[in-house]
């Protein structure tokens, strides 16, 4: 008897979370199957989910425009430097606001929090300007510093929650032993933070992956633009062609996913630990 | 301490990686240096997509700009495609910084406009060299004032009436409506079963914006007088508003949904056979083919019907380069311009673009007139208006433009339940107010 | 507390040497932090107190003027109490949808990865594909939504959600939601993974059923997730601007114009520079206060000790 109803409240679990995966995903679907349909099916006073005729035209076309690569290959590295740089960063900063003694620690911690709070919209001018100024302008640098900024307050308010959990006697035993804080960083800290940094990676990495407005201001040059920039130059300016614009999304889309899927484990334990234990 | 060594050496390492790596990004400006040392001159091009098919458009600008560079060796050509979301705030930060490219495109009235602010430099040398202003259509007036002209036209495009054959023929038309009774007597019995008889832009946006200024150059109707005051609040343009407003209101012959048409959705519409008739820009022309194989030769294009003034109205878009006021290869950049210029270079664009030529000897070629969009923005062009409403211009009334002001009148009448009346007197003194404000900046 | 006192009392260090070595750690995120934030925030500042126009160059500094028009600006208060209103059911239902997902997806079955992974998706996807997805799934004459809701007889008339003033509301939340649940599914997901077994088997040897174990074990165990979670998406939500932009850019008729929508449009359409500078300042200090007494209220109730 008790079996049979943890069998059934299993069976009914799944089948919730079906519907709702397939309602949630609905459009991703759509994305999907449009972009294996040639462009005469794509817009339609009958839609249909499946394609009548498939082909992987959209995807060939893709492939040819030369500069697509490069759009993806420019959003990669600004993405990568933009997740290992925040780790780099942000693990100095949590480190010193856990494990060292000093007085102001907790206006720093909501100073760093209040950031979030201007909005984006009206950084963009002024952001341009200053980049101008410093010769930033149309370089990855300056989108992984904007992006870096964007992704630091919650980077270091996590690994800040993730450190507090690391039982003190390790640090401490490290000290003893006459680490310099770079070394138990480096050494002790860093190591049984796996999760944590997982968790912050795939944050900065997703942020710089698919940010539109910044990117859109302070890149010019077509060799230098992201994928989220360069998806409007593919699909055009006076009407979307869907084709195009559902396959690079599939293909953009998928690199990241891959690289969830292998680290979801490591990713949500840093949530764990990091962001809601106390 | 040799720990502590090997930590300090990591970090540095690391601090190193990312500092090199990050300067490989910028290779951009070493190689610039390099190019000048061989004397060959790069002159930057930021143009906004004017064509309607981004590949095609892709493909020309690539070749032409080749054989520009094959023809001159001794200069490059940087051509950056910008997105229109934000080419205007990205221009503003260039001549914010002082920093800008040496070649920009954009429609006649904001060349002017920069020219008149000292942001654009004089071209006359260049229409002068390409052989005056008599070798360029009417439409070309924009490009200059005073005699000075700021930007070099190279295209110009109208909005205009698309149809679909099949459904007026369908419902016993053989014709296109002609006049605004026919549009209207028409519209209303091709309204029936989910298809809509007239298809055109009613929400906040640059699009209706542009329709309600062609509705308002039919009615006869204008916003500033010879002596430059403001006469929005006139019965000529009541009319065209009523006009307007009536289509969707009244003879509810309009999708609801147009209120939030973007994106070329009206296109998307009209190939879909959901309207029967559609206020649309000619250069869809170019785009129908790949986009609805089946149904593009359904589709044919005419000048947009005539208005009680006894004349068909349509609003003007247009294109020409200009040169930035701190370009720092003028000449060069000349060279490019009047090398664009050229008669076959000019019709290609035509074609693949979806525009218009600005060159009288082009604009009514009989190769491209076989094309029925083309022809229909040809004549169009005629009786179009610039962004400008004839007044070319004026400090103050350009914000009008880019806030859509015009727009909201016809969703303050839609949307917000004012009577025509109320909106139109509502625009005036919004237009006299922009004037003196901008009288005392 | 105890270990920093532990840590010093075993190994002291002079003042001034840690000080240095604070300064060294903390250094590179400030320098990120200041270099986009503090810069622009201060720039404008200062063009909020001037009567700057967008194209023009000539402007002069009117004091608090730009601040006292806001009072009587309707606009500014319309897009004010969007905004809010947004914000409210942005949060509401991201809440609710994360949580449930989570709730479903915190047990072992076979597709269990499958599952996490492929309901992540939408947080990877650009707000432009996004936007432009929903657009065409909602469209009147060839979206998919009321293809079907007609075909099936659902509803007579195909109605397309953001071309209604009443409607777009639900139409542009549909796709924040769509965007924000990942994060927060997530969240709970590591939350409800932190909670100690034993509680519910503690529970279960006290004659709790699911529900109560549900109540008074999972709940209480979630609070942390929900303070962070509950103030990350209000100041996301309520500071956001792409979606809404793509999607409806404030229309039909303002019904969708947010604060961050109305901010855009006075800088870059009305090209009033420095009126926007000044309600891009009140932004900032409604959200600034809200955390606070957000804060102050959590620390109040006693749910988050910080």
């Amino acid at each position: 008897m008790k079996s049979n109803s943890g069998f059934w409240n299993k069976a009914i679990r799944l089948v919730l979370l079906m519907i709702l995966t397939y309602v949630l995903l609905f459009p991703m679907t759509v994305a999907l199957f449009t972009s294996l349909k040639p462009p005469g099916e794509v817009i339609t006073a009958t839609p249909s989910l499946l394609p009548h005729d498939f082909t992987l035209q959209n995807y060939r076309v893709l492939f040819s425009l030369r500069e697509f690569p490069r759009y993806l290959l420019n959003s990669f590295l600004v993405s990568c430097y933009t997740a290992l740089i925040s780790i780099l960063v942000s693990s100095l900063a949590a480190y010193a606001l856990v494990w060292m003694n000093f007085t102001g620690k907790r206006t720093i911690v909501k100073a760093i929090f209040f950031t979030y709070m201007f909005p984006q919209i009206l950084l963009v001018l002024p952001l341009f300007l200053m980049c101008y100024e410093l010769n930033l302008i149309d370089t990855k640098m300056a989108l992984v510093l904007t992006y870096l900024s964007f992704s630091l307050p919650f980077c270091v308010w996590m690994l800040k929650s993730f450190f507090e959990s690391i039982p003190e006697e390790l640090v401490e035993a490290a000290m003893l032993d006459g680490c310099t804080y770079l070394q138990c960083l480096f050494k002790v800290v860093l190591p049984v933070s796996i999760p944590a940094v997982t968790a912050v990676l795939v944050f900065s990495f997703v942020l710089g992956w698919s940010e539109y407005l910044f990117a859109n201001t302070l890149i010019i040059s077509d060799t230098n633009r992201t994928i989220a920039i360069g998806l409007q130059t593919l699909i055009g300016y006076y009407r979307v062609d869907y084709g195009l614009l559902t396959a690079a999304s599939i293909v953009m889309t998928l690199p990241v996913l891959l690289f969830f899927v292998t680290v979801q484990k490591y990713f949500i334990q840093g949530l764990v630990v990091g962001s809601v234990k106390e | 301490m040799k720990k502590k060594g090997i930590s300090y050496f990591l970090m540095a390492a690391f601090f190193a990686a990312c500092i090199l790596g990050l300067a490989g990004c910028s290779q951009k400006k070493t190689a610039e240096q390099n190019s000048t040392e061989n004397k060959i001159v790069t002159i930057e091009f930021s143009y906004p997509p004017y064509g309607y098919d981004s590949q095609k458009e892709d493909a020309f600008w690539k070749k032409y700009i080749a054989e520009f560079e094959k023809e001159n060796p001794n200069i490059k050509v940087n051509f950056t495609v910008e997105s229109w979301d934000n080419v205007y705030t990205k221009w503003d930060g260039y001549f914010a910084s002082g920093d800008t490219p040496d070649i920009g495109y954009a429609d006649g009235v904001q060349g002017v406009e920069y020219g008149v602010q000292g942001k654009a430099l004089p071209l006359t040398d260049v229409i002068d060299a390409l052989g005056g202003e008599e070798v360029f259509t009417k439409d070309s007036k924009a490009f200059q004032t005073n005699g000075v002209w700021y930007s070099i036209p190279n295209c110009v495009a109208a909005p205009v009436l698309a149809y679909r054959k099949d459904l007026l023929k369908a419902a016993g038309f053989s014709e296109p409506p002609k006049t605004w009774d026919e549009l209207v007597s028409m519209s209303k019995k091709l309204t029936k079963d989910g298809v809509y008889g007239l298809g055109m832009f009613t929400g906040e946006n640059l699009l209706t914006q542009q329709i309600m200024v062609g509705f308002m150059k039919a009615a006869g109707g204008r916003v500033l007088d010879e002596k430059g005051n403001v006469v929005v609040n006139c019965p000529e343009n009541l009319e065209a508003l009523k006009f307007m407003t009536d289509l969707a209101k009244v003879h509810k012959v309009v999708p609801p949904s147009a209120v939030d048409w973007k994106y070329g959705d009206d296109v998307n519409v009209l190939g879909t056979g959901k309207v029967a008739t559609d206020i649309m820009w000619g250069g869809y022309g170019t785009l129908l083919e790949s986009m609805f194989p089946n149904d593009y030769q359904n589709i044919g294009f005419v000048t947009m019907p005539v208005g009680p003034s006894g004349h068909s109205g349509s609003f003007t878009g247009s294109g020409g380069f200009f040169l930035f006021n701190k370009a720092e290869h003028p000449k060069e950049a000349k060279e490019f311009i009047k090398f664009m210029s050229r008669e076959e270079i000019s019709k290609e664009w035509c074609k693949i673009s979806g525009n218009v030529s600005p060159f009288k000897s082009i604009a009514n070629d009989p190769e491209l007139m076989k094309m029925e969009w083309y022809k229909a923005v040809s004549q169009q062009s005629d009786t179009a208006v610039e962004l400008g409403f004839d007044y070319g211009f004026v400090p103050g009334l350009d914000i009008l433009h880019t806030q859509y002001r015009y727009s909201r009148t016809v969703g303050d009448v839609l949307l917000r339940n004012m009577t025509p009346e109320e909106a139109l007197k509502t625009l005036h003194d919004d237009c006299i107010a922009a004037i003196e404000k901008a009288k005392k900046q | 507390m105890a270990k920093m006192q532990l840590l010093n009392s075993s190994k002291p260090i002079s003042n001034f040497k840690i000080r240095g070595q604070v300064l060294l750690f903390l250094l590179p995120a400030f320098t990120a932090i200041i270099f986009v934030m503090a810069y622009p925030m201060i720039k404008g500042l200062d063009i909020s107190f001037t009567n700057r126009l967008l194209t023009y160059d000539k402007y002069s500094y009117i004091g608090f003027q730009n601040f006292l028009a806001m009072f009587s600006d309707n606009f500014f208060w319309y897009s004010l109490v969007n905004s809010i209103k947004l914000t409210f059911w942005a949060a509401a239902g991201t809440l609710l949808l994360g949580f449930a997902l989570a709730v479903l997806l915190n047990h072992q079955f076979v597709f269990r990865d499958f599952f996490r992974g492929a309901l992540f998706i939408p947080w990877v996807m650009p707000s432009m594909v996004t936007a432009l997805m929903f657009r065409w799934l909602y469209n009147d004459f060839y979206g998919y939504f009321n293809y079907m809701l007609t075909k099936y007889h659902l509803i007579a008339q195909p109605v397309n959600l953001l071309a209604d003033p009443r409607l777009a509301w639900a139409g542009v939340l549909l796709p924040i939601i769509w965007c924000n649940y990942p994060f927060v599914m997530l969240v709970f997901l590591a939350a409800l993974q932190s909670i100690d077994k034993s509680l519910y088997e503690a529970a279960h040897i006290d004659g709790a059923n699911r529900l109560q174990a549900f109540w008074f074990v999972t709940l209480p165990g979630l609070i942390p997730a929900f303070v962070i979670v509950i103030i990350l998406e209000i100041i996301w939500t309520f500071a956001s601007f792409d979606l809404v932009f793509l999607l409806t850019r404030g229309g039909p008729a303002d019904s969708t114009l947010t604060l961050s929508l109305y901010i855009y449009k006075q800088a870059f359409e009305a090209k009033l520079l420095g009126y926007a500078s000044a309600l891009g300042a009140a932004l900032f200090l409604i959200l600034f206060f809200v955390t606070m007494m957000y804060f102050s209220f959590v620390r109040r109730t006693g749910f988050y000790e910080k």
